[in-house]
């Protein structure tokens, strides 16, 4: 079954080797049957979006099967909306994330409407950090105020993904992409509230490998179907790719 | 999968959880185990970790002896220990393979005082420990308490921040081991395998409550040899705990 992975970074590992090149990211996904992926830059994200997200948009031209998610940050309202001004209009770029103070905080909204307003035009989707209950409520009410923007939340609200799932319920245009804690209640739980069209999967690789995280889809009692569309048919409508290939 | 029919895995757990919603009964456990060919489970019941390690320990002798797959895990809680003298003392005879702590759970740390004395009246029986471990620091000062102890210790919760910490202490003391339930991270179980020998990694699950496909996939995606994932899916385990 194909496999598109939304949610993987060039760089920031611990491990020494890994995730440090377009070859290795691309080695690791086919090993484990990872055919796509959106690829954020960690560098992008811990130190500096303008520099970190060229780097990114190198590695992109060097594998046809990695896709490029900018990383933004609102304390970094210009360099971010330079970032946006240089990169987006690509094809090789599918998204856009907003990152904020710290893994664990919450972006407001209030914080990133400059972000979001410059974004808007591109009609792409929004990723959004969603560690924890916290970040999910500030998601929430981002999506709510941009219905027309599709928001995938990142690690579908972690041990609060009950709230995650509640978030989805509410608000139709947000996505719940499935990294976080390997807690095997959850997917079931996601798809009996939303259905399957609004999940997608997810690994946070190199830091979950993209086999523990298939492990946890594999393990929920699921059909072919709900799978296959969890995998890689969802994603490759949200980010209008053919993820499959 | 290699080593298929082989495979022992150190760490699982069954009964209630309330920060999980997933089925965490024997019988889940069981089915898991039929669907991706494991030979036997180290486990314990959720009851001796969460309230009531007599309770506990008495259903995991309960469900252990219904099924031989089932290795016995005990479990004890140093908040609720008074005596030199009680059950505690009995785990190698009563049959348990391996004794079990869990300070991030119950709130205490590996430089507890009654931890240390605990530690030390199991000295005698010489089962191995196995504790879980997580934030900076953490693995670290629980192999200072337990420098001296003769039993082999099972380092678990180890995630890919905590990796550098283990292999440090690992690279100190030759009885320390780790599961692989939280080397989840890209590359590193090879780095562990790399840096004190894949004959001290045992492999864990942490199932029902975490998927045993994510554990096994990891393992099997590893940039292992063979012989060494063959090592780490059972042969550590069976010469550890002596089946």
């Amino acid at each position: 079954m194909p496999v598109f992975d939304t949610h993987s970074y060039f760089g920031g590992s611990v491990i020494p080797g890994v995730a440090n090149s377009a070859k290795t990211i691309a080695a690791t996904m086919q090993a484990r049957g990872v055919g796509g992926a959106i690829v954020f830059s960690a560098h992008a994200r811990y130190v500096d979006p303008l520099s970190g997200n060229r780097l990114l948009a190198k590695i992109l031209e060097q594998s046809p099967i990695l896709h490029g998610c900018l990383v933004t940050h609102v304390n970094r309202v210009d360099a971010s909306v330079a970032a946006m001004r240089e990169l987006m209009a690509s094809k090789r770029f599918v998204g856009m994330a907003i990152t904020g103070m710290g893994e664990e905080e919450p972006v407001e909204k209030i914080i990133a409407d400059d972000i979001i307003n410059a974004y808007r035009r591109y009609g792409k989707p929004l990723f959004l950090y969603a560690h924890n209950g916290k970040m999910t409520h500030a998601a929430l009410e981002i999506a709510q105020a941009y219905n027309m923007i599709k928001v995938v939340l990142f690690g579908m609200g972690g041990h609060d993904w009950r709230t995650a799932i509640a978030a989805a319920h509410a608000s139709t245009n947000i996505y719940l992409e499935t990294s976080g804690p390997l807690d095997r209640a959850k997917i079931p739980a996601a798809f009996e509230t939303i259905g399957a069209h609004r999940i997608v999967f997810g690994s946070g690789a190199p830091h979950v490998d993209a086999a523990a995280a298939m492990g946890l889809v594999e393990d929920s009692p699921l059909t072919d179907d709900v799978r296959r569309r969890i995998y890689y048919t969802n994603a490759g409508r949200l980010l209008g790719l053919d993820p499959g290939e | 999968m290699d080593n298929i029919g082989n495979i022992i895995d150190v760490n699982t757990m069954f009964g209630p959880l309330p920060a999980g919603a997933a089925d965490l009964s024997v019988d889940e456990l069981g089915e898991m185990m039929r669907k991706y060919g494991i030979h036997a489970c180290c486990t314990l019941s959720t009851v001796g970790m969460l309230l009531d390690y007599n309770s506990g320990n008495g259903a995991t002798r309960a469900a252990c002896g219904e099924q031989a797959s089932l290795l016995p895990v005990a479990t004890l809680n140093p908040q609720t220990v008074f005596t030199d003298d009680g059950p505690y003392m009995r785990f190698k005879s009563d049959g348990f393979k391996i004794v079990r702590f869990f300070p991030m759970e119950q709130d205490w740390d590996a430089a507890y005082a009654p931890f240390r004395a605990l530690a030390g009246r199991l000295e005698a029986e010489k089962l191995p420990i196995m504790v879980d471990v997580g934030g900076s620091g953490a693995a670290t000062r629980l192999v200072d308490a337990l420098a001296r102890h003769p039993a082999p210790l099972i380092l678990t919760g180890i995630d890919a921040s905590a990796v550098a910490e283990a292999i440090a202490v690992m690279r100190t003391h030759s009885g320390i081991y780790i599961d692989t339930s939280h080397l989840v991270a890209v590359g590193a179980i090879k780095q562990v395998v790399d840096c004190v020998g894949a004959e001290r990694v045992l492999y864990g699950s942490g199932a029902p409550s975490r998927p045993m496909a994510s554990a096994l996939g990891v393992l099997r995606n590893a940039d292992i040899s063979d012989d060494q994932r063959a090592q780490i899916l059972g042969g550590n385990a069976r010469r550890l705990l002596g089946i």
